[in-house]
């Protein structure tokens, strides 16, 4: 069983090392950065995280190929790798369609689209003579790194729907499941082991992630309060048929989503219910956390990230986690 | 007076949680508030687990007096270090 910590690159370089060094001593076992336009850089925030610490693995969570082609983000997690030799994951994904829009990027064919990824990024990481031919991507024979890679680089998906939850399960070395509710995390765990199982694999082979929105906090209506912002998002960005499974009216979320845009955040906050907040995120105080995350790690989860907020307090949640819900867990592998 | 030398003014049992006070403090600044050369530093000594060392808190008071002058000011008081802020008058007139 792994755990691991997202950080979405949003503060200065050196206080996300702080906090990814924090993560390391406590025993988290990877570290992840999200791929924003907006945000501070990926690898530069990675660099900066592997110089500082020795033993946690780390990766972009997730990065995509339509804004970095797959050579380059090959040649970013190579070059990691000579800075954190062993510890490098990629965790690769279709990307979020908001922020494409924004720059103009069509998400176009998605599953295709990182399955070809994936094949380029092992293709390079290999140094293969060979050329690509793909329906989305063509590389020229020759296209090859002039330095080795000697470790092994573990590929991740980053998925939610169906169809790329069985590309996971088909080709990743790991699956990043976007979701918080176990019963969501359990019908995905089921399209992972389809995937798996349709390519001649097994679930086992696959290191499975519940990559969570996750918030702990000393009490449950501190915790619940910081990670109201992130679910008002979320809920305003799923499709109906996930709001439908939870019973959240699609009215709800159109109003939320409404107000977001228009920059009103007291209403749309205002908006996000207890429901809201027990379908997508996992939060409480760490007790109520350990209740949540035996019941998700029994669904057939092998690694639990604790995504964005953590907390209404970055530090305490990280050292409260790392102090009062992890060690149950290690004890027990 | 050096920042070496103020460190060595906190007594040994208010270094660890001196040091956990300035660095929540910073943690906190805003963008650009710590120097990036010290702020490599912090990392440096954190990593180590030595922030609280004599080291390690002279380059995190250097990094508050650049931040957070009025805040580690405060600080100092909370502590009772009042010999300390007495070191930093030239900084902090307006405030002792």
């Amino acid at each position: 069983m792994s755990f691991g910590i997202e950080f979405v690159p949003m503060e200065l370089f050196w206080k996300t090392t702080y906090y990814s060094i924090q993560a390391e001593k406590l025993g988290y076992d990877s570290v992840w950065i999200t791929d924003h336009f907006n945000n501070r850089n990926v690898y530069v925030s990675l660099s900066f995280i592997a110089n500082y610490t020795d033993s946690i693995r780390m990766g972009p969570g997730v990065t995509n190929p339509y804004l970095v082609h797959p050579v380059m983000t090959a040649q970013a997690v190579a070059s990691l790798n000579e800075v954190a030799p062993g510890r490098v994951l990629c965790g690769i994904g279709a990307g979020d369609r908001t922020s494409l829009d924004i720059v103009g990027a069509e998400m176009s064919n998605p599953v295709r689209t990182v399955r070809e990824t994936v094949e380029i990024i092992r293709r390079q990481l290999a140094r293969e003579k060979e050329g690509y031919e793909g329906s989305v991507y063509r590389i020229k024979p020759g296209a090859k790194f002039n330095f080795k890679v000697e470790n092994h680089v573990p590929i991740y998906v980053g998925a939610q729907g169906p169809r790329m939850l069985q590309l996971a399960g088909g080709i990743g070395d790991g699956a990043l499941i976007n979701a918080s509710h176990p019963d969501d995390i359990e019908r995905a765990v089921a399209q992972i082991r389809k995937g798996a199982e349709d390519a001649g694999r097994r679930l086992d082979d696959i290191d499975v992630a519940a990559y969570t929105c996750f918030s702990v906090a000393e009490t449950e209506k501190k915790a619940k309060k910081a990670v109201v912002p992130v679910v008002a998002y979320i809920v305003a960005g799923s499709p109906s048929s996930v709001l439908e499974t939870f019973g959240i009216s699609v009215d709800a979320s159109e109003g939320i989503r409404r107000n977001l845009a228009e920059r009103r955040w007291d209403e749309a906050f205002g908006a996000v219910n207890m429901d809201m907040i027990d379908a997508f995120s996992v939060c409480g105080s760490p007790e109520q956390c350990v209740d949540k995350i035996d019941t998700i790690l029994k669904k057939g989860v092998s690694h639990f990230v604790t995504g964005s907020p953590l907390g209404p307090d970055k530090k305490n949640a990280i050292n409260l986690f790392g102090k009062e819900v992890l060690p149950l867990f290690k004890e027990q592998t | 007076m050096e920042y070496r030398e103020l460190a060595k003014l906190i007594p040994k049992m208010e270094r660890e949680p001196f040091a956990e006070r300035l660095t929540d403090i910073l943690l906190e600044s805003g963008s650009g508030a710590v120097p990036p050369h010290l702020a490599k530093i912090i990392l440096h000594y954190w990593q180590r687990d030595q922030l609280g060392s004599q080291a390690g808190l002279t380059h995190l008071i250097e990094a508050m007096a650049s931040a957070e002058p009025e805040r580690l000011a405060q600080v100092l008081d909370e502590f009772k270090l009042h010999d300390l802020a007495g070191a930093f008058s030239p900084i902090w007139d307006k405030q002792f």
